[in-house]
């Protein structure tokens, strides 16, 4: 699974290239992220707009990627399919994070 | 259909139990897919351990109005020998884990486990509450 990411004045957009975070990636992507986040100074914003599907493991390692971003960063999220959401909602991830309908709402929102 | 004990080839068995699901026109009810993944890594990371050698025979049967799904494995036994509680972690303590028998309560209409020789047996129903 690849991540790619484009660098705005206040945000960098770290989209997730792949249709699942499940247990078989879920290190990996805990380690892009953090090559992605090492240092940076502006709000990160992850795309999910092709995940289909994540599972526990998929959930904890967003949380950990959250918990590795250098302080005062934030990380939200952007661009939920239903089946993300519903994960996130079962079980009140929902609360920690941000969310954003849309990349384009989230490089305008504060 | 069997399954090997590794996150790779659980994911190619829940694409495989959604397209036989599909072709068997049951009822679409997303909540399967969830379920059967944190069931399945259950099994792998915990009945079987990291070795990955180990195999799980899944059942599957839908009606009109039911799809119950059979998990059996010969990995370790459940610890306590019963069904854990199913209570979701506290969001505030940003955990990285734990949601996966909550989910699978929350989401199934009936789990039921059962140790017999030497398997672990995992019943999950799901009613079909939409036409």
């Amino acid at each position: 699974m690849e991540l790619s990411s484009i660098d705005f004045a206040d945000c960098r957009v770290i989209r997730v290239e792949a249709e699942r975070i499940d247990s078989a990636v879920a290190i990996h992507f805990k380690d892009q992220m953090r090559a992605l986040s090492e240092g940076l100074a502006v709000r990160a914003i992850l795309d999910l707009g092709q995940v289909t599907f994540i599972d526990s493991s998929g959930l904890g390692a967003i949380v950990a990627a959250l918990k590795q971003m250098p302080a005062e960063v934030r990380l939200d999220l952007a661009n939920l399919q239903d089946e993300v959401a519903r994960v996130l909602r079962l079980t009140r991830m929902d609360r920690v994070f941000v969310i954003h309908d849309s990349v384009e709402t989230a490089a305008h929102a504060h | 259909m069997t399954c090997a004990a590794t996150p790779l080839a659980v994911r190619d068995t829940l694409m495989a139990v959604n397209a036989r699901l599909a072709n068997w026109q049951a009822p679409c009810d997303p909540r399967v897919e969830i379920v059967l993944a944190e069931a399945l890594n259950n099994i792998v990371e915990h009945a079987y351990g990291a070795d990955g050698s180990g195999e799980i025979c899944l059942g599957l049967k839908a009606s009109e109005t039911m799809l119950t799904i059979l998990l059996r494995d010969k990995g370790a036994p459940m610890p306590g020998g019963g069904l854990p509680d199913g209570a979701f972690p506290d969001p505030n303590d940003l955990p990285e884990g734990g949601w996966g028998w909550a989910l699978i309560q929350t989401c199934c209409d009936s789990v039921s486990y059962q140790r017999c020789n030497g398997q672990n047996k995992l019943t999950l129903i799901f009613r079909q509450v939409e036409s």
